[in-house]
């Protein structure tokens, strides 16, 4: 019921959303606020449901487990804070005549659509429904990226859409495979769930299993943006609306990487685990060290945002490689980065608001005219970076310290790349902040729908940093067991 | 009907030729129209699986792909064509005998990574194999917006008919949605095609999108 509930929330929202007229703008902005809090207050009761031991389900597809419900839960906040930044961010749009009442309305129900496919993805409890709820992801989110209707964020739209649909009929194919060799091993039902899967797992075919695993992994890891199936991030993250970018920064590769952990989970329990572990280690590091470089030389700090998302999928990737304390901590990071990585792209939000460029040459002095938003995205560079008391600063501790044990030369590269990205991040923020701002712009901070969706998240995330919260962290735990 | 390995492998070798075709010809009509006999053939395959092995899933999936690829694509595809008369699909990267040698290659590959499949569809495997890399060959090896949908829905095309091979049948509601994905795909697809046309006057990847490598 309540993840019925949960899907049906967001889906009603679009539909009513689709209605409003232009005299009912305002429904549109409290209809998304209102919906984003109904559904934190759904995700927050599956939540305890989970942790109590309740088997929360709409159907047989629909199921959430320890995994689902930790994903739906990071989905829920950052939405509750990106649709609040939305109210904000548009308002300043509509009144400097960029975007009119039709954009906005259509922005407000893709939003909704993109929300209903994350959790869709996140809760679903089969191999072929997490791949079609996740390409359903690409498909709402792809107009999102066009929303300003530029000639590169065409390009950007289009690039988003073939990479990731190709990317995603691979990862359809290690799907059926997985499935085929589900069907070969005897399974008799002919919707095969992740539990069924995993149950015949010593049963499936090692050979059919392995080159499964690898059109997974390269499929949805072109979702996660791992390297070299990457070009399509940067130019959808710097293109699309600032708290879609802050979407799809730190939520949607998120929902793509989870698919990749589930499909590992099954064959590690066919394949000798070294098999998985190799490959996510690989495209880890890779796309860890390639995304540090490129964040040296980015003239753009939407771009620079992207990659640095990049370099902290692939540390994840790491982490959740090298499993047992690593996946734990993997888990971890994801949930911290999805909430400072969010507040990055929202205070970034502010100074393309204000500066009306995304361009680091022209950004100057934001820390004399955005105080806040300015203070706090300097604040969050250097929590993202890993520096303490963040709480990324654990996690990466944690991973780097399993490295470690498995191969000192990997952990020595992690953490050469991890301190390069923290002098890029020094380096460019440096630069945006503190010179001296232009004569011609305004100072002073006047959008608190904007200020309070950026405050929210960097609350959470320090609070979360500081001391994790019981329940969360049985949660997370439970989620570990599921990927280990 | 008897299904043996002929027939499994007849419907795996025509598909592979179209996929192949594709790769080969220049018109944009053409190029539609070898998808449409390969989306055809797809369809027939599923249905004479579906009825020899008393699989309504894989009927629901032969029915659902006659619908959208024979049907709803084409028109979609063909009228954009008609608006915009963009008669010629735009040039490729490589030649045509570096086009043919890759060609090889990939379906060489494919027999390699295949060799492990046994049973009645052994033999259509490795050509399913080879048709999604021709589409995939297809899509990066050409300039032109409409060939690079044609590849992705051809590439569909391989990985649906391989998985039928392989023995995934399906209930109704997954294959619906499996369809009603694609279904939307070619309708963001068909739109991409005439905002790009409208933005940038031509269809070519290659000429219209430097636009991001300016802004950055």
């Amino acid at each position: 019921m309540l993840i019925s509930l949960l899907l049906a929330t967001p889906l009603v929202s679009a539909g009513l959303s689709a209605l409003v007229t232009r005299e009912q703008k305002r429904l549109l902005e409290y209809g998304a606020v209102l919906s984003s809090l109904m559904q934190v207050a759904f995700v927050c009761t599956i939540g305890f449901q989970v942790l109590s031991g309740e088997v929360v389900n709409a159907s047989s597809a629909l199921q959430a487990d320890a995994l689902g419900a930790f994903a739906i839960l990071f989905i829920s906040v950052v939405g509750f804070a990106a649709a609040m930044h939305s109210v904000g961010h548009l308002r300043e749009e509509v009144q400097k005549g960029t975007i009119g009442f039709r954009r906005v309305r259509q922005y407000f129900v893709l939003y909704h659509l993109f929300f209903l496919a994350m959790y869709a993805a996140a809760v679903s409890a089969s191999p072929l429904l997490t791949w079609i709820t996740v390409e359903a992801t690409t498909l709402a989110s792809v107009f999102l990226i066009t929303f300003y209707g530029k000639a590169s964020a065409l390009e950007a739209g289009w690039k988003f859409l073939i990479i990731n649909s190709v990317g995603l009929l691979f990862g359809f194919l290690g799907s059926l495979l997985f499935l085929s060799a589900a069907a070969e091993s005897g399974a008799s039902e002919t919707f095969i769930t992740w539990d069924v899967l995993r149950s015949l797992a010593t049963t499936l075919d090692p050979t059919l299993i392995k080159v499964a695993f690898v059109f997974v992994l390269v499929g949805f890891g072109t979702k996660v943006g791992f390297v070299p199936m990457h070009p399509w991030l940067p130019d959808a993250h710097s293109n699309a609306p600032i708290p879609i970018s802050g979407l799809l920064s730190g939520v949607l590769l998120n929902i793509a990487l989870i698919g990749i952990l589930r499909f590992r989970a099954v064959a590690d329990l066919t394949i000798d685990p070294a098999f998985s572990e190799g490959l996510l280690l690989g495209f880890g590091i890779i796309s860890l060290v390639v995304a540090t470089l490129i964040m040296f030389v980015q003239r753009n700090y939407k771009r620079l945002l992207a990659y640095s998302s990049i370099e902290h999928m692939g540390f994840m990737a790491i982490g959740f490689g090298l499993g047992g304390g690593g996946a734990l901590a993997a888990l971890f990071h994801m949930l911290y980065h999805a909430l400072i990585k969010s507040v990055l792209f929202f205070a970034a939000g502010n100074f393309f608001l204000r500066y009306g460029t995304t361009k680091i040459a022209e950004i100057r002095g934001a820390i004399s005219t955005l105080p806040v938003s300015a203070s706090i995205f300097l604040i969050g560079l250097f929590l993202a970076a890993g520096l303490p008391p963040s709480g990324i600063f654990f996690t990466e501790m944690s991973i780097l310290s399993s490295a470690l044990q498995a191969s000192p030369f990997l952990a020595c590269t992690a953490l050469i790349a991890l301190l390069l990205a923290f002098t890029a991040f020094l380096k460019y923020g440096s630069a945006m902040l503190f010179s001296e701002p232009p004569a011609e712009i305004e100072k002073g901070e006047h959008n608190y729908w904007t200020l309070a969706s950026i405050a929210l998240l960097f609350f959470i995330f320090v609070v979360i940093s500081i001391h994790i919260p019981r329940p969360l962290y049985e949660l997370v735990e439970a989620a570990a067991a599921i990927i280990r | 009907m008897t299904l043996d390995v002929s027939t499994l492998s007849l419907c795996a070798s025509i598909v592979f030729m179209l996929a192949l075709g594709m790769n080969l010809v220049r018109k944009n009509t053409t190029l539609i129209g070898l998808y449409i006999l390969q989306s055809f053939t797809v369809a027939s395959a599923l249905f004479i699986m579906g009825v020899n092995e008393g699989a309504v899933g894989l009927l629901y999936a032969g029915l659902l792909t006659l619908i959208i690829k024979v049907g709803i694509a084409p028109v979609f595809l063909g009228k954009l064509i008609r608006k915009y008369s963009i008669h010629f699909s735009a040039s490729s990267y490589l030649s045509m005998p570096l086009a043919l040698s890759a060609l090889a290659i990939t379906t060489g590959f494919s027999y390699i990574i295949s060799g492990r499949f046994v049973g009645t569809e052994a033999s259509a495997i490795p050509l399913l194999f080879a048709t999604i890399f021709c589409a995939f060959f297809l899509m990066i090896n050409r300039r032109g917006t409409l060939s690079i949908v044609l590849g992705v829905l051809s590439l569909e095309n391989g990985v649906v008919l391989l998985s039928s091979m392989l023995g995934n049948a399906h209930t109704f509601a997954l294959e619906f949605m499996v369809a009603f994905d694609i279904a939307v795909w070619i309708l963001i697809a068909s739109v991409f095609l005439e905002m790009l046309y409208r933005q940038f006057g031509v269809v070519e990847t290659s000429r219209a999108m430097s636009t991001l490598t300016e802004e950055e």
